[in-house]
């Protein structure tokens, strides 16, 4: 139907559901650490070309464009904000932060690309081998992998800025393995699968896997999380400008009905 | 026929326009860059001048004019608010400027325009439009190479990173702003009445910022009551003339 007005402000209705999920998502991961918020970009759509007749008058005038008017607006997609979240002091040996642009490397199912994925909430612990894994229900282990050996506290790990694990227990010192991180041309770009875990997608381009130190990976700190970097204020800001839009697109949708309504109207009966 | 007939229909058609137009704006009031759409309205001229017919002029409908028409769609170039991302490749032009988008080859007719500022790596390491995936150009519409690692974007868009020089993000401004066209995904066409682009030395970058869409949802809604009434208006009026038109058959059309 040539009647656009209703489509275009449900598609506005739409996109801002969606906007109106995303601020959820954040608000509800506020405190989940390493979640970086996302956030909803809208494009508008195509413009309809309508050359209604009689542009050009009997004095030749031509313009230049035609009418348009718009079909509405889209989500283009979501994009990570991968500014760093506050640095919290947890005192626990195998929580580790990363001050810088870097990504712990886990393992995952083969399904993703490389059998990899990427991480940066830092809260590991040790699985029944021994193994770093991270702390949560799926234990996913730490790339490349390291073990504390048998008989060793946890406490007695100690991970340095530039990634070594050692571990000093009485008369034992030992280094048991090198933390690597991984970075990303654009990690915006990287998939969320959930689990605080990013996937590598076209639009991230190929990881880049190598020492902390080199190439702005990052400074490893131990003893410390990353928070979640969601702002509540600006996230509630943005719940309210997505309210009092969509109040507006509805308004526009019922006025469109209206005319609608008087336009169905205009024959006579009888 | 009926002559007022048609006139009102013009009115109802254009009014339509304008919802039309006011719906698309609030459907972008969050869509990044956006500038709000204009709808202007003139005098019809009658369908003998219009279509250039050398049919005798009748003086007194002549007079009335053919109605309403729309003319071209305008977007208003004012300028959106700036409001912080903390993205480091969002950028937000203060000024008449646009940014210039295209494939890369160099091809001009690829050229596109845009306010939206949201920018990424794309796989090829070069600074993109976040939503299209266009690669940003610089003033000699060549793309732009972003290295990973911190980036730094100067109000007069020099890109730099670690103290090199990576090229200076192109801005231009058109003579004509009324040529340009909008074909959605926020870009915008260089029509070739639009005139040569320049580059453009008036405008400012702020690097984490971001334009936001120019509607004002206030106007719109005000809009929007005003063209419910003129619908109104001139459908009572087509209604009117249809009454007219009926008493008249029923009175002289009588038969016995």
């Amino acid at each position: 139907m040539a009647f656009t007005c209703l489509d275009a402000s449900a598609t506005g209705l739409s996109a801002l559901t969606t906007n109106l999920n995303v601020i959820a998502n954040n608000l509800a991961n506020a405190n989940t650490d390493g979640f970086k918020a996302s956030r909803v970009n809208f494009q508008d759509l195509l413009y309809l070309e309508q050359r209604q007749p009689g542009l050009e008058n009997i004095l030749g005038d031509l313009n230049p464009t035609g009418l348009y008017a718009g079909v509405g607006t889209r989500v283009s997609g979501t994009q990570l904000n991968l500014r760093e979240g506050p640095l919290v002091s947890t005192d626990q040996p195998l929580d580790v932060a990363i001050s810088g642009s870097g990504f712990f490397v886990v393992e995952v199912e083969d399904t993703y690309t490389n059998g990899l994925a990427y991480t940066r909430a830092g809260n590991f612990a040790l699985n029944a081998e021994r193994e770093i894994v991270l702390a949560n229900d799926q234990g996913r282990r730490l790339i490349p992998s390291i073990e504390v050996p048998w008989g060793i506290p946890e406490y007695a790990v100690n991970i340095t800025n530039d990634g070594n694990v050692q571990i000093s227990y009485g008369e034992i010192f030992e280094e048991i393995g090198q933390l690597e991180l991984a970075i990303f041309a654009n990690p915006a770009g990287l998939t969320p699968i959930g689990g605080n875990l990013y996937t590598e997608s076209i639009a991230s381009g190929e990881v880049a896997i190598g020492l902390p130190t080199e190439n702005g990976r990052g400074t490893i700190i131990q003893n410390f999380l990353e928070a979640s970097n969601v702002d509540p204020v600006t996230e509630l800001v943005d719940l309210i400008n997505t309210q009092r839009a969509f109040e507006f697109n509805s308004q526009a949708l019922k006025a469109a009905d209206e005319v609608l309504q008087i336009v169905a109207n205009l024959r006579r009966y009888g | 026929m009926n002559y007022g007939f048609y006139q009102s229909a013009t009115g109802l058609m254009t009014q339509v326009h304008r919802l039309r137009v006011a719906s698309n704006n609030l459907a972008n009031s969050e869509t990044r860059g956006f500038k709000a759409d204009a709808v202007m309205t003139s005098q019809r001229l009658p369908a003998r001048l219009e279509g250039n017919m050398a049919a005798d002029p009748q003086w007194l409908l002549e007079q009335l004019g053919g109605g309403q028409l729309a003319d071209p769609t305008r977007f208003v170039m004012a300028q959106g608010s700036l409001s912080p991302t903390d993205g480091e490749l969002d950028l937000a032009i203060d000024g008449e400027a646009f940014f210039m988008v295209g494939d890369g080859t160099g091809d001009a007719s690829s050229i596109r325009l845009t306010r939206d500022g949201r920018f990424t790596r794309d796989p090829d390491g070069e600074l993109a439009m976040l939503g299209t995936g266009m690669k940003v150009l610089d003033g000699r519409e060549r793309t732009i190479s972003v290295p990973m690692g911190s980036i730094t974007i100067g109000p007069d868009g020099l890109v730099t990173h670690a103290g090199e020089e990576l090229g200076r993000i192109g801005l231009v401004t058109v003579p004509n702003t009324n040529a340009l066209h909008k074909i959605g995904d926020s870009l915008i066409v260089p029509t070739p009445d639009a005139g040569k682009m320049t580059v453009d030395g008036g405008s400012t970058l702020w690097q984490g910022y971001l334009e936001s869409s120019t509607v004002k949802p206030v106007l719109e809604m005000a809009g929007i009551v005003e063209i419910g009434r003129a619908v109104e208006a001139n459908a009572k009026l087509l209604q009117a003339q249809d009454l007219l038109t009926g008493q008249a058959i029923n009175t002289f059309g009588k038969v016995t």
